[in-house]
C-alpha cells in the first residue's frame, strides 16, 4: 500500500513535469490523467470572454495606479517604514502622555494643597485669585489671619471700649442716678467734644480736623 | 513559465498600469484561473475569473516576490473568490460538481473522442473529496509545488501529500472501476 502510494505520487510528479514513464502499470495512467486534466480545462478563454477581462483589468489598473488611488491606499493601510514610524510616534505620544499625566497629577496635587491652604503663602495667593478667577473659592490661610485679627480687634473694642473722659466719668460717679446724672452726663460729654473740637486746647493729635486743616 | 526572467519588469510595469504588462499575465495566468474555477465547479467561471483579476490589480501594490510566490497568491485569490462564491450562493458541498469542460471545435470524430475523454476527467474529479479535488487541480492546472499548495489551502505540505495520494488512489480505482481507458484523451491532443 505504502510502496503503490509512493509509486503513485512519483508517477504523478513524473507526469506533471512531462516526463511519461510507459511500460509499467499505472505510470501511463497518471499520465494520461495529468494530460487529460489540462485537455480539458487548460483551455484559452473565450476571445469575447478574454475583451471582457481586459478591460475591466485595464480600467481597475488605470484606477489603481492613479494618484487619488495611490493616495486612498497609502490612508488606507500603513507601509513598513509608515508602521516604524508610528511604533516612533506611538513611543512619544507615550511619552507626551506620561508628562501631561505628570503635569496632571501636579496641578492636582497643587490645586489639592491649594485647597487644602498648606502652600507657602505667595504660592497660596497666587492659586487662590487664580482659583477665583474660574470660579473657585480656595482658603487663604494669610488673608484669613489678616481677617481674623481685624474681627478680633473689633470685638476687643466693643468688648473694652476706649475708656471715657475724666470729666464724663467724674460726672457719672459723683451724681445720683435719676435724670441730674443724665445732665451731667450730657453736659460733660459736650464740654469734652468742644475741647477735642478746639486745637489750642488740647495737644495736637495729627489728625485732620473737619476742615482738612490740622 | 511563460513570465520567466521578465518577471520582475513585468510586475514593475504592472503596478504603473502599463496595459502590456497585465495581458502578459492575464495571457500566462488565465487559462489556469479559469480551468481551476470551472474543474472545482464555479457557478459563473468566466465571471469568476474577471473578479480574480481585478482583485489581483487592486491587491498588487502589497504583492513582493518571486514569479511562484506570484503564481501561489494569483491562485491563493483563486481559492477564496471561489469560497465566497460558493457560500454567497448557498450552495452545499453535494451540490457542487465539476462543470463540464467547454468542447473545442474542429473535427467531429475527435471532438467526439475529446468529449469523451473530458466527460470522464470531470467524472473522476467530481469523485474525489472537495480538499483532494483542489490539491490535484492546484497542482495540475496551477503548476504549483506541494508547499505553494500548502499555502494557498492553509495545509501542512504532509497534509497536501497525504490528500494528494489518497485522490490519486481514487483516481486509480475509478480508473479500474469503470474499466475507461482515459489514455484516448491522449489520443485526441
Amino acid at each position: 500500500m505504502g510502496n503503490s502510494s509512493s509509486r503513485s505520487n512519483d508517477s504523478f510528479d513524473q507526469a506533471l513535469a512531462g516526463k511519461v514513464q510507459t511500460g509499467e502499470n499505472g505510470f501511463d495512467d497518471m499520465a494520461a490523467f495529468v494530460r487529460g486534466v489540462r485537455n480539458a480545462y487548460l483551455v484559452a478563454p473565450d476571445p469575447a470572454v478574454s475583451r471582457r477581462h481586459l478591460v475591466a483589468i485595464r480600467e481597475e489598473a488605470r484606477l489603481a495606479a492613479s494618484p487619488a488611488s495611490k493616495a486612498a491606499r497609502q490612508a488606507s493601510g500603513p507601509t513598513r517604514r509608515k508602521r516604524r514610524r508610528l511604533v516612533f510616534g506611538s513611543l512619544f505620544a507615550s511619552m507626551t502622555a506620561k508628562l501631561v499625566a505628570g503635569a496632571a497629577l501636579a496641578a492636582a496635587a497643587t490645586g489639592g494643597a491649594a485647597a487644602a491652604g498648606v502652600l507657602p503663602d505667595p504660592a497660596q495667593q497666587v492659586v487662590a485669585d487664580a482659583a477665583v478667577k474660574i470660579g473657585i473659592v480656595l482658603r487663604n490661610p494669610a488673608a484669613e489671619a489678616k481677617a481674623r485679627q481685624d474681627a478680633e480687634h473689633r470685638r476687643d473694642s466693643l468688648v473694652n471700649p476706649e475708656p471715657v473722659n475724666d470729666e464724663v466719668a467724674d460726672a457719672i460717679e459723683n451724681t445720683e442716678p435719676g435724670p441730674d446724672r443724665g445732665d451731667a452726663v450730657s453736659d460733660a460729654a459736650d464740654s469734652n467734644r468742644q475741647n477735642e473740637n478746639n486745637p489750642s486746647d488740647t495737644p495736637s493729635s495729627g489728625k485732620p480736623t473737619e476742615n482738612g486743616k490740622p | 513559465m511563460v513570465l520567466g526572467p521578465n518577471f520582475e519588469t513585468i510586475l514593475k510595469a504592472a503596478r504603473l498600469g502599463m496595459d502590456w504588462a497585465w495581458v502578459a499575465i492575464y495571457r500566462e495566468l488565465g487559462p489556469a484561473v479559469s480551468g481551476y474555477l470551472r474543474a472545482r465547479g464555479a457557478a459563473e467561471p468566466d465571471d469568476l475569473t474577471g473578479e480574480v483579476f481585478v482583485r489581483l490589480v487592486r491587491d498588487l501594490p502589497r504583492f513582493e516576490g518571486t514569479e511562484p510566490a506570484f503564481r501561489s497568491w494569483v491562485f491563493t485569490i483563486a481559492h477564496h473568490r471561489l469560497i465566497d462564491d460558493r457560500r454567497r450562493r448557498g450552495r452545499r458541498r453535494e451540490e457542487i460538481t465539476s462543470e463540464k469542460p467547454d468542447s473545442v471545435g474542429g473535427d467531429v470524430e475527435q471532438e467526439a473522442l475529446r468529449n469523451l475523454g473530458n466527460e470522464a476527467i470531470a467524472t473522476m474529479i467530481k469523485r474525489l473529496s472537495s480538499d483532494q479535488a483542489d490539491v490535484l487541480l492546484l497542482r495540475i492546472l496551477g503548476g504549483l509545488t506541494v508547499e505553494e499548495v500548502a499555502t494557498v489551502l492553509d495545509k501542512r505540505p504532509g497534509a497536501v501529500k497525504a490528500l494528494q495520494r489518497r485522490g490519486l488512489a481514487a483516481i486509480r480505482r475509478e480508473i479500474v472501476r469503470k474499466g475507461v481507458s482515459i489514455l484516448e484523451t491522449r489520443t485526441v491532443t
